[in-house]
């Protein structure tokens, strides 16, 4: 898979910020970021809980496992 | 403990190796939608994602109390790469590591049903926000497996590139392209929408 470094560097700086790269970049690769910032606030929204059943049986194993 | 203050997570497990329940619990509770999550992306089932994940607790308490942890407090990362590797052993044992084809958009929409009542098209607009996680077990192997690592697991570029064996360079291009992807799914699902939407 080639990929140009700009475009590659894009995706870095979404997770990996450094401040002097956003300087650098023209207005298709801002509104590029701009779509990847939306996109990352989206995939913030996909957090799952597990049930409680199953927290409450790891804290019965950890208890059980300290009475021994 | 003092829950008001915020403790690091290696006094929390100083303090449950040394006999505080209260403190792994902390650390449970801080971690749990993390490592669920993570879990369920790659082996995407909910009751086999709940499984490991006490799976993966359950041997946290065990190195803990074995005295086998050597992390130097970094709890975060490590429950993580524990309920990675678990999730990933899961398949091996199984040989069913699931082959991710990249569907056509009409097949990705299949599954909604669109409702008569405003209310329940209220509903289906909130449940395309959670879709994203159902969108991301559409992604390719390779580009799901990344985005997992990258957004939810937290690792840098370089260890996904080390844990992965490719370049740096692949493992961003793999990104960019889960998100385009990604991108393109959420487009297409928005468009399905609002089409059913005027059609009434």
């Amino acid at each position: 898979m080639t990929q140009s470094s700009t475009t590659n560097d894009l995706v870095k700086h979404l997770y990996e910020p450094k401040i002097s790269f956003s300087k650098s970049l023209n207005y298709e690769e801002q509104m590029e970021f701009v779509s990847f910032e939306n996109l990352k606030q989206e995939l913030d929204q996909a957090y799952l809980e597990p049930s409680d059943r199953s927290i409450d049986k790891v804290f019965e194993y950890m208890r059980n496992r300290i009475g021994k | 403990m003092n829950i008001k203050n915020p403790v690091n997570d290696a006094t929390l497990i100083s303090a449950y190796i040394q006999g505080d329940d209260k403190a792994f619990e902390t650390l449970v509770k801080k971690s749990k939608s993390k490592v669920y999550t993570t879990i369920y992306l790659i082996v995407k089932d909910r009751y086999i994602a709940e499984d490991l994940l006490q799976e993966t607790y359950i041997k946290a308490i065990d190195v803990l109390k074995g005295g086998r942890y050597n992390e130097e407090g970094k709890f975060m990362p490590w429950i993580i790469r524990v309920a990675h590797n678990l999730a990933i052993d899961y398949f091996r044992k199984e040989k069913r590591y699931p082959t991710i084809v990249l569907e056509d958009g009409s097949k990705v929409f299949n599954s909604f049903e669109f409702a008569e009542e405003s209310i329940e098209d209220i509903q289906l607009k909130q449940d395309q926000i959670v879709n994203v996680r159902e969108l991301i077990k559409k992604l390719p192997d390779e580009q799901r497996e990344v985005l997992v690592m990258r957004h939810y697991e937290e690792l840098s570029f370089q260890e996904i590139s080390e844990l992965t064996n490719v370049s740096i360079n692949t493992a961003l291009g793999r990104m960019r392209y889960a998100l385009i992807n990604l991108r393109k799914m959420m487009q297409k699902q928005e468009l399905a929408y609002d089409a059913k939407l005027y059609h009434k």
